[in-house]
């Protein structure tokens, strides 16, 4: 079963020095081959795992950055035969799972696909600062991924 | 002995007696006799010659002709029939024997046998010469020697040697034009008599000369069988060679036995060697080990960080995950989600036929149906009415069906449900601190071989790896060369028995063959021994000669660049022959353009004529006549305070030096005249023509 997203995931550009190209760009998430998407989700769960509720406002949106693109365009590529259709749903669920959890109610699916996706962006854009300067402040990226790895289980 | 006084007696230009004192007052070694030429100064120099050794230097005539020595004015003035005598007495002090006094004494007596000529050879004659040598004997006290053998062994032994009076009486002119023509047998000639090997060679040529007079005779022979001069030169041949195995064998010797104990020594060494390298090798292979570990580290972790990383917002959101299954799955319950809907229309339709009643169509029969109910629609209901509820009820749940919450809805329960059950949060747990305990375990793996590592390398740090660097290549290369040794050795062993049969043989046919011709055994016997003879004696003059061409030449040009003011090196080279070369390591030659200036070449002269007589044992003094005479005024001085400072530091130093009066300058008095002892200057009375000496 196919779902897909009314637009892009967006991003924060108000958020200072480009926080997310510099994230996106470390070697501790590129030379781990981390996608995009990935990186959107666990900055957002990030953020939903320190502070439930914490939500940031977009101020300067940016629908341009080629972020889960294949989410919008999910329908097409899966036309095309190009997309799993299991991983687009896994990124939805995941987002739903946390609109859900944060709303305390299923009613929220009744409401439009941009409100329930605007949920996890307001996460991610409220846990970007932290992520960074918890990569900054990890000296090698075993320390990193020992601090995700924990916090995975707190 | 030193020399202390000179007596003259009508010796040539010194009528009636006269006295020279040349006793060394302290630290004043030097005595001067200036004299234009010709007022005796020579003859001075020579009377000492005379009355030591019976010869005088630099008269062609010899021996000397008694009559010429005496004075001209002396056999004058004498009559027919009157007796003149005429001697030459030094008085020496013998310092090692309590300073007793020696007196040499040279008498020649003469008469006057006719007044008629002028001539004084035919008008006197020789009637005794006598010598008479006083000294005193611990056991006997004074002794007297009369006999001229006698005496000549006593000088030669107690005051000096004729052989080698040449390095204590010279002439200044004379020693110039020695050191340029370089004379390298003069020198050598010098050195063995200074050394006494003049001896050794006098016996070895004496030698030879008896080898060849027996040679002589031995020709006339040998031409009748050349069978037999075949044979000898082959044996002689085979000898040389046999002579040149033995000595190489004799190397091999040598070496075989020492390099036991070089290879002993390197044994320790190369076992260090061995050990360093080990120890080397044991660091590398932990270091390998150690990348081996940060490698799989490195891998461990990359694996297990990706796993985090993709894992990460699936496990974080378990229970927003848990939730939204679980809220789902109650709507799903409650049968709202997905909303019902009314299915087999097409069925009901078939049981329910136009009239309202219900058949069943039977199994057997499909065209037979059978009657079982009829439905009574109430309110105004009918048939049609129902299938149109169903229509509509069916339009609403297929429109829920399509709406955003119902496809989140569904979707979501699904992959919700798949991924709680597939991220599984303990396994994951144990995965993760499984692959963090392996890392730690290789990283206390790493952290114990760094330690290893540590101690490996203060031991290969107690090593002096300088000191057994190699030590084992050295040793394995010895053990090679011992090797081949023994083989070259064993080798020329079989061809020296080889030679030694082939001798054999041949000296066999020798015999047969002398026995044929009948030569005189005792001839070859006597060459034999002289052969043997000089095989002992040429190594040993050859040594000799060397051990102290090299002492010689040490102390020659010690003083020579001690007082050269340029910065020239002289040595005796390996030739016998002066070199000095310049501060370009440039040879000098002794004359021509590129050559040392007169004073150089005066300096080198008296730098050689000073370590001869360094060499010898003899104290007795320098007499040297006119020593600057042909010096260049630069080295005057210099050559002067040589003899000042060698005079005044050695006790037993001293010198006499004959001056003309243009060689006596200012600057060379004013450089002397503190060490000067005793100072004459001889004149001329006209009326006799003969030699006046005035003490200054």
């Amino acid at each position: 079963m196919a779902l897909f997203l009314r637009r892009n995931i967006s991003t924060c550009d108000s958020i200072e020095d480009s926080i997310w190209k510099k994230i996106r760009e470390h070697e501790y998430i590129k030379d781990y081959g981390i996608e995009n998407r990935d990186v959107f989700l666990m900055i957002a769960s990030y953020a939903f795992k320190k502070a439930k509720h914490d939500r940031k406002q977009i101020i300067k949106r940016n629908d341009n950055g080629g972020w889960l693109k294949d989410l919008s365009t999910a329908e097409k590529s899966k036309e095309e035969g190009e997309t799993k259709e299991e991983t687009i749903d896994n990124a939805i669920t995941l987002m739903l799972a946390m609109a859900v959890d944060d709303f305390g109610d299923l009613e929220i699916l009744d409401k439009p696909v941009g409100e329930i996706q605007l949920i996890s962006e307001e996460y991610a854009n409220a846990g970007a600062k932290d992520f960074y300067e918890l990569i900054l402040n990890s000296e090698t990226s075993e320390i990193f991924y020992k601090e995700l790895f924990e916090l995975i289980n707190s | 002995m030193k020399l202390s006084k000179v007596t003259l007696k009508n010796y040539r230009q010194f009528n009636s007696l006269h006295e020279f004192d040349f006793s060394k007052k302290t630290n004043k070694g030097i005595n001067i006799v200036v004299a234009k030429n010709g007022f005796g100064k020579s003859s001075l120099y020579r009377s000492i010659n005379w009355c030591l050794f019976n010869k005088e230097p630099r008269l062609k005539k010899s021996p000397v002709d008694s009559i010429t020595q005496l004075n001209d004015y002396t056999e004058f003035v004498s009559k027919k029939g009157d007796k003149n005598e005429m001697f030459v007495e030094l008085e020496l002090i013998d310092e090692s024997n309590g300073n007793k006094i020696v007196t040499i004494k040279r008498t020649a007596n003469f008469l006057k046998i006719s007044d008629e000529t002028t001539n004084k050879a035919a008008s006197s004659i020789t009637t005794t010469k006598k010598i008479e040598v006083r000294y005193f004997k611990e056991d006997t006290g004074q002794e007297i020697i009369t006999n001229e053998a006698e005496a000549k062994i006593f000088i030669d032994a107690h005051i000096l040697n004729e052989n080698i009076s040449n390095f204590f009486f010279f002439d200044g002119e004379k020693l110039s034009d020695f050191i340029k023509e370089n004379k390298s047998k003069s020198i050598q000639r010098d050195i063995d008599i200074l050394t006494g090997i003049s001896d050794i060679v006098q016996t070895r040529n004496h030698l030879e000369n008896w080898k060849k007079n027996i040679d002589k005779s031995l020709p006339t022979k040998n031409k009748k069988g050349e069978l037999l001069q075949h044979l000898i030169e082959d044996v002689s041949d085979l000898n040389t060679r046999k002579n040149n195995l033995e000595k190489i064998i004799e190397k091999y010797d040598l070496r075989i036995e020492e390099l036991p104990s070089l290879i002993d020594n390197l044994t320790e060494a190369a076992g260090a060697d061995e050990f360093s390298k080990k120890l080397n090798s044991q660091i590398d292979e932990i270091d390998d080990n150690i990348d081996d570990l940060n490698d799989e580290i490195k891998e461990i972790t990359l694996v297990l960080n990706k796993e985090i990383s993709s894992k990460f917002s699936k496990l974080v959101l378990q229970k927003s995950l848990k939730n939204l299954y679980d809220l789902i799955k109650i709507e799903i319950d409650a049968d709202r989600l997905p909303s019902p809907e009314i299915q087999g229309e097409e069925a009901l339709k078939a049981i329910l036929d136009e009239n309202d009643k219900l058949y069943i169509k039977d199994a057997k029969d499909s065209e037979n149906k059978i009657v079982f109910g009829e439905i009574n629609w109430s309110n105004g209901k009918d048939r049609d009415l129902f299938f149109e509820a169903i229509n509509e009820f069916n339009l609403f749940s297929q429109k829920q069906r399509d709406s955003s919450y119902k496809k989140l809805a569904q979707g979501g329960f699904d992959t919700a449900n798949s991924l709680i059950s597939a991220n599984n949060l303990d396994s994951f747990n144990e995965i993760c601190i499984d692959r963090y305990t392996e890392i730690k375990n290789k990283k206390k793996d790493i952290e114990e071989l760094k330690s290893e590592r540590q101690g490996v390398l203060k031991k290969l740090n107690d090593i002096d790896e300088e000191k057994y660097k190699n030590a084992s290549e050295k040793r394995e290369e010895l053990k090679q060369e011992l090797k081949n040794l023994e083989g070259d050795k064993h080798a020329d062993e079989k061809m020296l028995r080889s030679i030694g049969n082939e001798i054999s043989r041949k000296n066999k046919k020798i015999k047969s063959e002398k026995k044929k011709l009948n030569l005189n055994s005792d001839d070859e016997m006597k060459i034999e021994f002289i052969d043997e003879c000089l095989e002992l004696l040429n190594p040993a003059i050859e040594t000799a000669r060397n051990e102290n061409l090299s002492s010689l030449s040490n102390n020659f040009g010690t003083t020579f660049d001690n007082h050269c003011h340029k910065n020239y090196n002289a040595t005796l080279d390996e030739n016998f022959n002066i070199s000095v070369k310049n501060s370009r390591k440039k040879e000098l030659a002794m004359a021509g353009s590129k050559r040392l200036s007169e004073g150089e070449t005066y300096l080198a002269g008296f730098s050689y004529m000073l370590a001869m007589k360094t060499m010898t044992d003899y104290n007795f003094p320098f007499i040297i006549d006119t020593p600057l005479a042909s010096c260049d005024l630069e080295y005057r001085e210099r050559i002067m305070k040589l003899f000042a400072n060698l005079t005044s530091n050695l006790e037993d130093s001293h010198a006499t030096f004959l001056f003309t009066p243009s060689e006596y300058t200012e600057n060379v008095k004013s450089t002397i005249e503190g060490h000067i002892s005793n100072h004459y200057e001889l004149g001329i009375d006209k009326n006799q023509n003969a030699t006046v000496k005035k003490v200054i």
